[in-house]
């Protein structure tokens, strides 16, 4: 839990320095673009904190190589 | 906004700064075994030649990054589509680099520690440098390459009391095919990375300077890459080389002059952070850069700390385990890196020259 809440402070903090610019800006696209890619990370970090399990793309790619190409 | 410029010198340190991060450090071309030097050599000379297409690309359109020329050749969609796949290859690389950082500091410099506390510094930092810009990055590297070089070259030369020329012998052992696996393998990790370059290198003066910047950091790099390549396998073998993860920190480990000269293996850290911190670096300021152009921004900056943290999540996910990252490193990286660094920039070269003749034929009608 304590990890959860410092991931939370730093995300906060974050905001506070760097997001409040962009959001000063009242430039609509920037806000979009900046919150979702943000709140996308924020979700991310999270899961990966409360131990939630999420798929891993590159083990898929890395099968693929491995099976079509071998271990050379 | 104001254009950044570095200078030539700027430009070679922060690629040569790039190419000696994880290649020191982790063991490449192992397929070659014990003629990895060879390989080395053989990856050296593809490179310079790839980077010549990359250098050609540039220079084609004076002024211009990757993602203008990718709309200028591909059209407004395609170049998207383009520019989008060029995102993605520099976001994974950077993923990959902090990966290695958090492997590299939880095995063999802090056991035990958090993950989220390792990636915690090197991400302020690469925000922070990201922020500030491709000339405060450029600054950084020319102050701290001279230093670093001069210190691998101290370490090498003080492993060659425990250096075992046997080691190397006998060449072309296995024959040629493992040679050119560990060429290819080298050649895609670290020296055609360098890709990632062809993002931010429209920050000289002249398009000239691109060349010769590719040309001379591959080669120094090259360089450096051989002679620690070959004190390692000399100090380790061949076998104890490939059963480490980080085989540098262990051959420079056996280091004792008098029993006063020891336990200089921070020296490797200090190596892989320093270089890590600018590849990460130049791959975010790639990113950012990518997505200022599909989204039409004026600036990057806003973007660094969302794409840096979201960067930092990613490298939790795919890598999570130092067996997944090492195994993917070695054996599926360079085909996975292939289209991107080969590919692509061969495609680009092709429709620029046809662009260019076409263009050169209706000016002389």
């Amino acid at each position: 839990m304590d990890r959860i809440l410092f991931i939370i402070l730093i995300f906060m903090l974050t905001v506070y320095v760097d997001g409040i610019d962009v959001f000063k800006s009242k430039d609509s696209k920037k806000i979009a673009v900046y919150s979702s890619i943000f709140f996308t990370a924020a979700t991310l970090c999270l899961l990966i904190l409360m131990d939630i399990k999420i798929p891993n793309p590159m083990e898929a790619v890395q099968t693929f190589i491995i099976s079509t190409f071998g271990r050379n | 906004m104001r254009k950044e410029i570095i200078s030539e010198k700027e430009g070679i340190a922060l690629a040569l700064l790039f190419i000696i991060n994880g290649s020191l450090i982790l063991p490449t071309g192992t397929a070659a075994r014990k003629d990895i030097w060879i390989s080395v050599v053989f990856a050296i000379i593809l490179s310079i030649l790839a980077t010549m297409i990359y250098s050609k690309i540039l220079c084609m359109f004076p002024g211009k990054n990757f993602f203008d020329i990718s709309e200028i050749l591909f059209g407004k969609f395609i170049g998207k589509i383009v520019i989008l796949l060029y995102i993605w290859f520099a976001f994974h690389l950077a993923s990959l680099v902090f990966a290695d950082y958090v492997h590299f500091i939880s095995t063999v410099s802090f056991p035990g520690m958090q993950g989220y506390i390792i990636v915690l510094f090197p991400a302020i930092l690469c925000i922070w440098g990201l922020k500030i810009g491709i000339e405060g990055l450029g600054r950084f590297s020319t102050m701290v390459l001279t230093p670093l070089i001069v210190l691998i070259i101290i370490v090498i030369y003080l492993m060659i009391p425990k250096m075992n020329l046997d080691n190397f012998l006998p060449i072309f052992e296995n024959g040629m095919p493992p040679i050119l696996h560990g060429t290819f393998s080298l050649f895609s990790f670290p020296f055609a990375e360098t890709i990632v370059f062809l993002g931010i290198f429209d920050c000289f003066k002249e398009s000239k300077s691109i060349s010769r910047v590719y040309f001379i950091s591959i080669t120094l790099g090259g360089i450096l890459i051989l002679l620690f390549k070959s004190a390692e396998i000399a100090v380790l073998g061949i076998d104890s080389y490939t059963q480490y993860y980080f085989p540098a920190y262990t051959a420079v480990s056996v280091i004792s002059i008098a029993h006063f000269i020891q336990r200089i293996e921070i020296i490797i850290g200090l190596v892989f952070s320093v270089g890590g911190l600018i590849k990460i670096s130049v791959c975010m300021l790639t990113v950012c850069k990518g997505v200022q152009k599909i989204f039409s921004f004026d600036d990057y900056r806003f973007l660094v700390t969302p794409l840096t943290i979201l960067n930092v999540a990613f490298a939790f996910i795919t890598s999570s385990s130092i067996t997944l990252l090492a195994s993917f490193t070695a054996f599926a990286w360079r085909y996975y890196a292939f289209p991107f660094q080969v590919m692509l920039p061969l495609i680009m070269l092709a429709l620029s020259l046809l662009k260019k003749n076409a263009e050169k034929r209706l000016s002389a009608k």
